[in-house]
């Protein structure tokens, strides 16, 4: 073989799949000939850098994010394209439109009894799901409690093998994500959704839209007042996934809470920014006085004089740490407190056994990391 | 109940095992046609989108799926570079040459250094020799499996596959 034929061959050669006599003329030509040799050389190098780089990528992993993105753009395409309901409907429609009508009608309702009992018959059977027991477990957790300042309400409960994670929010609508460990029938930890900070305009425009709704007007004119130091950025709609066996909240448009006050009460609005309107406003029970369980009932300052029998606690509070929410665990949790610290941006949660009136643990809850598109993941291991 | 059969019933959950499945082979073969990170991740949910309108009219198993897949991420790939108009990498590539800049025959460029290189020098290949090279050394897919995804002879897959890598060798190693 001449170095044309050899140099055609030189990559056959490196990937090994030459036949047996090929492989040998080539050899044999290579030990003769440099300028084949070094042409042997630099292609190697070439393929070692290729393997290199190609090494690299695959230990690359599409962001979990993309799925939210492209689950958004996939909804506004289905809304062009009719999904499985409006196909099953269309179906309905057409057997309708070309036979007895008592056909269909009567197909409709015995699927729906047939549906009805098979649905009673496994709820009979397995008893709640598995995000049901989360979602109970995560409303029992003092930390929750504490966190939500009082009954915690579940936006979604997602259960991947023997993990749950719950998101909660509170009734000033502030978000909480917890992870549940199911075999054990505990919350594992409790993370804190962090939003940032609104900009001066968005709070203008946040009292423009309260001062337009009705139900505002009321309390105005009853003494109330809206401030834009008590704005304050809420998550708006919450989705929950798991995306590689982690959880990823995601949320979409701003939402804003803003605080009114009328002597001693207190009320928190909702106000779409995106949509330019109030969602809601409801009255916030501030917790001053007792903080009450079925079982116990325990006064803030009961509970806070117990943390500070902990060495830890104290010097928490040395350092200028502030309580700001205390809860009692309900069910099986009932006879456990927590009380949460604040200090600069840490959040702190200490445990207490109230049998005992003793602290238990003292955890740092995390807050869950910002990321692109709203997207919050605590990044669990 | 097979992963085609669920995804082609249109329940969000047989998308979404389709998606898992396969987001990280499409996303890597993205990323080594085009070397860039934020258009890998466009063209990951381009090629999704057309995943998801093409439901009612794919036919074949997984196997012809995960094909039909390698295919419409690199025509995605194409296009996305078509429609960018000027090819910046070949022209980065020459232009750092022309200021001095030397590809060696040494590693002893950081490792970052040598992968930024060869993603050049796969922009700089025109688009059936840069797929045939993506496929057969960033995916490891053997020659025959190629053929089927590019729809070419084996023959061709082979003289393509010389071909950019005596392209490649040119730019990234320096001759003695």
């Amino acid at each position: 073989m001449n170095c044309k034929n050899i140099l055609n061959r030189l990559l056959s050669y490196l990937d090994n799949e030459l036949a047996a006599s090929e492989k040998q003329a080539v050899e044999i030509h290579l030990t003769a000939c440099s300028t084949c040799q070094k042409e042997l050389e630099a292609l190697t190098a070439t393929r070692g850098m290729i393997n290199q780089t190609a090494e690299t990528v695959t230990k690359k992993t599409a962001p979990p994010w993309i799925w939210f993105e492209l689950r958004q753009r996939l909804d506004q395409l289905s809304k062009t394209r009719p999904g499985i309901p409006g196909r099953v409907l269309s179906r309905i429609k057409a057997s309708v439109s070309g036979g007895p009508i008592w056909k269909p009608a009567m197909a409709c309702v015995l699927t729906l009894i047939v549906f009805i009992s098979v649905a009673w018959l496994i709820a009979g059977l397995i008893g709640p799901s598995p995000e049901a027991l989360a979602s109970n477990i995560v409303c029992d957790s003092p930390e929750v409690r504490a966190l939500a300042r009082g009954e915690p309400q579940v936006d979604a409960a997602k259960v991947s093998g023997d993990k749950g994670y719950v998101l909660t929010h509170s009734a000033s609508g502030e978000a909480n994500l917890a992870l549940v460990d199911l075999a054990k029938g505990s919350v594992v930890r409790v993370f804190v959704i962090s939003l940032p900070p609104l900009t001066e305009e968005e709070k203008i425009t946040s009292g423009n839209i309260a001062r337009s709704d009705q139900n505002i007007q009321r309390i105005l004119d009853n003494g109330g007042k809206i401030s834009p130091n008590e704005m304050f950025p809420l998550p708006p709609v919450l989705r929950l996934e798991i995306i590689d066996g982690q959880p990823v909240v995601w949320s979409e448009g701003i939402l804003v809470g803003t605080v009114l006050r009328v002597n001693n009460l207190v009320w928190v609005a909702r106000i779409n920014l995106g949509e330019g309107e109030v969602m809601d406003v409801s009255m916030v029970t501030q917790l001053q006085g007792h903080v009450r369980s079925p079982e116990a009932e325990f006064s803030r300052e009961k509970l806070v004089e117990i943390t500070k029998t902990d060495a830890f606690v104290t010097g928490l509070l040395d350092m200028g740490a502030e309580v700001t929410h205390a809860g009692i665990g309900r069910g099986k949790m009932a006879n456990t407190a927590a009380v949460i610290l604040k200090l600069n941006e840490e959040i702190w949660s200490v445990r207490i056994d109230l049998d005992n009136q003793a602290v238990t643990s003292v955890e740092l809850i995390p807050r869950a990391k910002h990321g692109k598109a709203n997207i919050f993941s605590p990044g669990l291991n | 109940m097979s992963l085609v059969e669920l995804w082609q019933t249109g329940i969000v959950s047989g998308f979404e095992t389709l998606y898992s499945r396969y987001k990280d082979m499409v996303f890597r073969t993205a990323l080594s046609m085009t070397g860039n990170v934020h258009e890998a991740e466009d063209i990951l949910q381009m090629t999704f989108i057309r995943v998801y309108k093409a439901r009612d009219k794919f036919k074949g198993d997984e196997n012809a799926l995960k094909r039909w897949l390698y295919r419409v991420t690199i025509n995605q790939c194409l296009d996305f570079h078509r429609k960018k108009k000027s090819r910046s990498l070949g022209y980065s590539l020459d232009r750092m040459m022309e200021n001095g800049f030397q590809p060696r025959v040494e590693f002893s460029n950081s490792k970052q250094e040598v992968e930024e290189m060869v993603y050049l020098a796969v922009g700089c290949l025109d688009d059936k020799h840069r797929s045939a090279v993506t496929l057969r050394y960033f995916e490891g897919l053997p020659n025959e499996e190629i053929a089927k995804i590019l729809n070419i002879p084996l023959g061709t897959v082979k003289s393509r596959l010389n071909t950019a890598m005596k392209m490649m060798r040119q730019r990234l190693v320096k001759e003695k």
